[in-house]
């Protein structure tokens, strides 16, 4: 067969670039379903705790953070005798480093 | 009484639960870790393999300190452990997680490790359009939109999108979802013929 009568590719055929994106964007489909079923089943355990309240009202949190900040914090009251622990457990309690040697 | 060091690290840790566990004489709930700090990672991992723990103030044992004052870790772990087996009754116990607590901080962790995963293929997929479809990531905000992979399934080749007719572009964006797909297509429609 000549070279001139080999039939002409389709203009609608995905490049090779665009195949290869395709199969990412599946990928990464894939992920956000997972991640999907993630937040439902967290919002699901979340919505059920009697504490759930507290943290749906902290400012900022959201739904997407408020379950998150309960799993750190705990539901054991006794765990933290006061602001301090919770800053520590927080991380944003000062800590003094020494400059010097 | 058994003297025992372990890093702490999340292997050293999970050594140190393990055993508490198997030493258990009665069932877990009993078994009581004395650790100085009341959080922690320590604490944490103390926690959830379903250990009690007691935190004790290190300053409640100073009158059981040597009068030389001397002090190290090793020095510190005994008097600790002589508060908790002599005191153990009245000491301020925290109780393990309950399960639903213990289930969702494993989803939590699980869901944090999967959030890392997307940049794994968000970035590839930026650097290959931006090589051979540079129009798209020109116009998605964002890729992991469902606008991008919309548009990507409906016109893979470049060559089909400038073919396509702006109600056809507006069709593709509405199914993506895409609020405004009408004034969205309007706005792909220049860069899609615009020279590449």
């Amino acid at each position: 067969m000549r070279h001139s009568e080999q039939p002409a590719l389709p203009s609608s055929r995905p490049t090779r670039a665009s195949r290869f994106a395709l199969a990412l964007v599946a990928q990464w489909e894939v992920l956000h379903q997972h991640l999907a079923e993630y937040d439902r089943a967290i919002g699901r355990l979340f919505r059920h705790h009697a504490d759930s309240s507290i943290f749906a009202r902290v400012p900022g949190a959201g739904c997407r953070w408020a379950p998150r900040l309960w799993a750190a914090w705990g539901d054991e009251r006794a765990r933290s005798t006061g602001a301090a622990g919770v800053q520590a457990l927080a991380g944003t309690a000062p800590v003094g480093v020494p400059s010097g040697p | 009484m058994l003297s025992r060091r372990v890093a702490h690290r999340a292997a050293g840790r999970a050594s140190l639960t393990a055993e508490r566990r198997a030493r258990a004489p009665a069932p877990a709930e009993v078994v009581v870790g004395v650790v100085e700090r009341a959080h922690g990672l320590l604490m944490a991992a103390l926690l959830e393999a379903g250990l009690w723990v007691a935190p004790v103030n290190p300053q409640t044992v100073d009158r059981t300190r040597p009068a030389s004052g001397a002090k190290s870790a090793q020095l510190e772990a005994l008097l600790l452990a002589r508060a908790g087996r002599s005191a153990g009754p009245d000491l301020r116990r925290v109780r393990p997680d309950t399960p639903v607590l213990a289930e969702l901080k494993t989803l939590t962790r699980d869901a944090a490790r999967l959030i890392r995963q997307p940049t794994r293929v968000v970035n590839p997929l930026s650097a290959c359009l931006k090589a051979s479809y540079p129009v798209v990531t020109e116009l998605c905000d964002k890729l992991t939109r469902p606008v991008a992979p919309a548009f990507l399934r409906a016109f893979p080749p470049l060559a089909q999108a400038r073919a396509a007719r702006e109600a056809e572009l507006r069709t593709v964006l509405h199914a993506a979802p895409c609020p405004s797909s009408a004034q969205k297509a309007a706005r792909f429609w220049a860069p899609l013929h615009a020279p590449q």
